[in-house]
């Protein structure tokens, strides 16, 4: 009985410290930026090149345009790719990646709707 | 692997919600007011200092020297950090200044990314709670 007793109180200590990694897993994915990003909110607001966000917990894609972007817990969300219409070659590059993920990577569908898919960020255990 | 399936460009979804509704109504009243101060002369121009993205499309950007043209409205919009954008008549905004986090992470704001060239902010043309309108007018000669 005693043992029994043992199992369940490890199986529940286990089972709530994943949760609770989890949790903060989410919220510790980090990202930094390939290219000037404009905060698709506000577009006049940039992440520079170079800069890094914490706390992205979604990429989302649209399920018409096939547009995808990162979003941040209780932020801005960010274009995962961008055009750009260069003025030296008068040409719009399509299709570049403006986001690098740091210590995570793109898990499984975690929301959809009518609009858009969403998928969960999970950090990459070292 | 999954990262390669997110191609392709249009118009993101937050647009065809609260946004593009803002911009049509937008677009609506630039073509209601439109200025003929332009229609004899050439159009409004302004030249992007920065890469600029557009107000209502974070996915399409403009590289720093472009000459943006047929501009006819600056926008000036309520509790917003970075608040004024020039306007095209189909609704089409690009910001005057930007923000910027840089990559040492430390805020940059009111960096001027759009100037007029041959034309400035004339009068007072539509205003209500989030936003005004402003004439783009010629300079003088």
């Amino acid at each position: 009985m005693l043992k029994w007793l043992c199992v369940g109180m490890i199986c529940i200590l286990s089972t709530t410290n994943t949760w609770a990694k989890r949790v903060e897993d989410d919220d510790a994915c980090q990202i930094v930026f390939l290219q000037d990003v404009a905060a698709m909110e506000e577009p006049s607001n940039f992440m520079a090149k170079g800069s890094t966000l914490g706390g992205v917990t979604t990429l989302r894609v649209d399920k018409e345009t096939h547009n995808s972007y990162v979003c941040q817990h209780g932020g801005n969300c960010y274009p995962y790719r961008i055009s750009v219409w260069n003025n030296d070659t008068k040409m719009v590059t399509k299709n570049i990646p403006t986001v690098r993920f740091l210590n995570c990577v793109v898990g499984d569908i975690s929301f959809q709707d009518d609009t858009s898919f969403d998928y969960v960020l999970r950090e990459i255990y070292s | 692997m999954l990262q390669e399936k997110f191609y392709g460009f249009a118009y993101p979804a937050f647009i065809r919600n609260s946004s593009l509704k803002k911009y049509l109504v937008l677009g609506l009243l630039m073509n209601l007011f439109y200025p003929q101060s332009f229609a004899q002369s050439p159009s409004c121009q302004a030249v992007a200092l920065q890469t600029v993205a557009l107000m209502n499309n974070a996915f399409f950007m403009i590289s720093a020297g472009t000459i943006v043209k047929d501009l006819v409205i600056a926008k000036i919009t309520f509790y917003q950090e970075e608040p004024v954008s020039y306007c095209k008549q189909d609704g089409t905004c690009y910001p005057k200044t930007i923000g910027f986090v840089k990559a040492d992470n430390k805020e940059e704001n009111n960096v001027p990314a759009l100037k007029l060239l041959n034309c400035h902010q004339g009068d007072l043309l539509y205003k209500n709670q989030e936003y005004a309108l402003y004439h783009l007018v010629p300079n003088a000669q």
